[in-house]
């Protein structure tokens, strides 16, 4: 075969491909199937008059409701799976609306079905009273799956609750939650999707389920508050009251000095120095680089422990009356070292 | 002279290669007023670097044209391509500059390759986070999603170079025309205030509430452009509304904005440009260290797990600085994460699809092996002269074979231990 080169035909092709080349990048418009966003462990479809809002330290993600002065909440909160531990959420609420607890056959009286995202959930209600004697009702529903139980919270003013209800088991049916994005890490390590991010220092790891293992005997468990991953109410002692809750940063938030001021203001004592800080600080025997801080104002104390851990720094607080602090001192001392009595 | 001649000749090549020298000298130092992506484009992704953007420094350029990267490059890949064809020979002596103008005119293309074919991307997400796309952040889409059912979305994605003021856009999967009103390549948005800012310029959606304030394109690596855009839907010569669609509404979380069809909710964004693929990734855990001390990181780590694939696999993976993940065509490289301490624990992913990502390596196994053939030949044959004989009668034939045998056996070491660190076994 005779083949002849023929310098006009390659440059020919050189121009060609020159001007294709410019084509290559030319944008168009694109039509395709892509999967539904799943943005995080959860998606919703939100009500009308429902805002998002800044979820707290343990929840996944948060919504506010006003209405004519009225304010109420949504929270929705994967904890590790507590199945069969019912009776033990619908008491913690009950505790908040200033109710007394119920037992097991009351508790199946107060649990009533609904569907939850495709699974059948469960729903109490509980009205109770503020601390300044307004009516406020907690809806809360929930159900378990195989890795956590959602807990699906509003709370507020008695009337706008009551009028969202409809609104909120809406809501519940919209819900979908990824089993997936849970199994990343434990439940405890869950944050809220697109918190803006906190500089180190005021950052609270959210709950470990468990601190420092079981709450001691005797203490009941509240719903913990911001920053913090545990709180627990001590018994009473003649009519003295005290509560114990646990906050983890990931540094020691200012060395000891600044702690212990912080709590020294808690309790209406002025703040100290370095040369006073041996006064009430000393080292909690059996935990290594932990420190027991003791602090007393009239009919006021405030136990408190900073026990590094983990490369974690764990700060548990005793706060209250007197006579209930001192009674619970073994307990709490022994539950800040992790031994639970 | 002939075309023929002209690009046959040696000082085509060699002004081409000085006027590449000077591209690149101007092109990198324009980096400075420019930003690394728009000195690029307009330096090296171009045909002509025209007159307004002959400056450095403020100083302009004394020449009202430079050639840009395009013409430079492809008239050196010609010029070598047409010296070669002219010029070759079949001679033993010859092998080696054949090959190194053969890997030389492979990289040249290998380049032009990854120029017009390279997709670079990103995946943001945080720990537990699960994605099935990564992002361009230099690049946005007016997407119109509707759900197709089966946990889908078909999505018609408008990109941005589209959206021109005045311009119509009409598609046939979807029931309007949409008209851009306006559209600014950034902004920031603030809430509207009602006695204060006048009527809103979108009567549908949530730029009701808002007003758009442009601010100038940005150009430096750390700062991203959030453009705006109103449009204005039209059917049968009606107006539908007009929207304001931004980027920022999504950094808002103010949810998707619908418009009602025949054939149910439509969704509209403009959003950062989108490229799915058939898996899913998901970052387990992220790991950062800093030299001792200091806020200096030493080593970010990425654990993800990917899921799918067409082999329908689930695999866990561990990526990190010199260690991207190949996968699917892809190439993951570690490239942001939030510092230690910070909750919550996000990392960004750089993902770069580039089909002829091997083209360079292949051009510079084809150039070393042209160079050492070439100064191998050359030397033989200046030994033999110095010795004034073959060779094999001084060293004897056992001497040659030895001697062959020890160069391929550490030729083949080497080619085989660059080819699997290359590939990532090694």
């Amino acid at each position: 075969m005779n083949f002849r080169f023929r310098p006009a035909f390659f440059i020919a092709i050189l121009v060609a491909a020159a001007c294709g080349l410019g084509g290559c990048r030319k944008p168009f418009i694109r039509v395709y199937l892509a999967p539904k966003d799943v943005s995080g462990p959860i998606t919703y479809k939100l009500p009308p008059g429902w805002q998002e809002a800044t979820p707290n330290s343990v929840s996944l993600v948060a919504f506010s409701i006003k209405n004519g002065g009225q304010e109420a909440g949504v929270n929705v909160t994967p904890l590790p799976n507590l199945a069969g531990r019912e009776q033990l959420v619908v008491n913690m609420w009950r505790e908040q609306a200033g109710l007394a607890p119920i037992d097991g056959e009351e508790l199946e009286k107060a649990l009533e079905p609904v569907p939850i995202g495709g699974e059948q959930g469960r729903m109490f209600e509980v009205l109770g009273a503020r601390e300044g004697g307004a009516p406020l009702r907690i809806v809360t529903a929930f159900f378990h799956t195989a890795k956590a139980s959602w807990f699906f919270k509003m709370t507020g003013d008695e009337a706008l609750v009551t009028a969202q209800k409809p609104a909120f088991v809406e809501f519940l049916k919209s819900v979908r939650v990824s089993e997936e994005a849970l199994s990343a890490g434990p439940l405890s390590q869950r944050s809220a999707p697109d918190e803006p991010s906190a500089p180190a220092s005021n950052a609270a790891t959210p709950a470990a389920s468990s601190p420092a293992g079981e709450p001691p005997t005797g203490w009941t468990v509240l719903a913990p508050g911001k920053m913090q991953i545990a709180k627990f109410a001590v018994p009473e002692k003649d009519g003295a009251k005290a509560e114990v809750s646990v906050s983890v940063f990931e540094s020691d938030t200012g060395g000891t000095l600044k702690n212990v001021n912080r709590w020294r203001t808690q309790i209406g004592l002025g703040e100290t120095d370095e040369t006073g800080l041996p006064d009430s600080v000393k080292p909690l025997e059996g935990a290594d680089g932990a420190v027991l801080v003791d602090l007393k104002n009239d009919s006021r104390a405030l136990l408190g422990a900073i026990v590094p851990r983990d490369g974690q720094w764990y700060f548990y607080k005793l706060l209250g009356d007197v006579a209930a602090v001192e009674a619970a001192r073994e307990q709490f001392v022994a539950y800040a070292k992790g031994e639970a009595r | 002279m002939s075309l023929w001649k002209f690009l046959t000749s040696l000082r085509l090549t060699v002004t081409c290669l000085a006027l590449a020298v000077l591209l690149i000298f101007f092109g990198t130092l324009a980096q400075v007023d420019e930003g690394l992506w728009k000195a690029q484009k307009i330096w090296f992704y171009s045909w002509i670097v025209w007159w307004e953007h002959l400056r450095l420094f403020g100083w302009r350029f004394v020449v009202p044209l430079f050639p840009g990267g395009y013409l430079i490059g492809f008239t050196l890949l010609a010029a070598l391509t047409t010296a070669f064809i002219k010029r070759f020979q079949w001679r033993k002596d010859k092998i080696g500059i054949h090959c190194i103008h053969a890997g030389v005119i492979l990289m040249l293309l290998g380049q032009l390759l990854t120029q017009e074919l390279a997709v670079e991307s990103y995946v943001d997400f945080k720990e537990g986070e699960t994605k099935r796309y990564a992002e361009d952040h230099l690049k946005n889409e007016l997407a119109f999603i509707r759900d197709a059912g089966s946990g889908q979305d078909e999505v018609v994605a408008i990109p941005e170079g589209f959206l021109k003021p005045g311009a119509e856009i009409r598609h046939e999967k979807l029931p309007f025309t949409v008209r851009i009103k306006d559209y600014g390549v950034n902004c920031t948005v603030r809430q509207r205030g009602p006695m204060v800012d006048g009527p809103a310029v979108a009567t549908q959606g949530f730029g009701t509430q808002l007003v758009v304030e442009p601010r100038g394109e940005v150009t430096d690596m750390d700062s991203r452009n959030l453009p705006y855009a109103y449009i204005e839907l039209m059917k049968d010569g009606r107006s539908l509304g007009v929207w304001l669609v931004t980027p920022w509404l999504d950094m808002f979380r103010a949810g998707a904005q619908e418009i009602s069809t025949e054939r149910g909710p439509l969704r509209l964004a403009l959003r950062f440009q989108r490229y799915y693929e058939p898996f899913a990734i998901t970052l387990l855990e992220t790991h950062s260290d800093m030299y001792r001390g200091t806020d200096i990181p030493k080593n970010y780590r990425s654990r993800v797990r990917i899921m799918g694939g067409k082999s329908n696999e689930t695999r866990e993976v561990d990526i990190y600085m010199n260690h991207p993940l190949r996968y699917a065509g892809l190439t993951f490289y570690q490239a942001q994460m939030s510092p230690p301490g910070v909750q919550p624990r996000t990392s960004t992913l750089q993902v770069v699809r580039n089909p002829g990502w091997l083209t360079p390596y292949a051009g510079c196994y084809i150039v070393a092996a042209g160079m050492y053939v070439q100064f191998r030949h050359h030397l033989t044959r200046f030994l033999a002269k110095r010795a004034g004989g073959d060779g094999v009668a001084r060293k004897g034939r056992w001497g040659v074979i030895a001697g062959r045998l020890l160069e391929v056996g550490l030729l083949g070491y080497l080619v085989i231990k660059f080819t699997l660190k290359l590939f990532g076994y090694a």
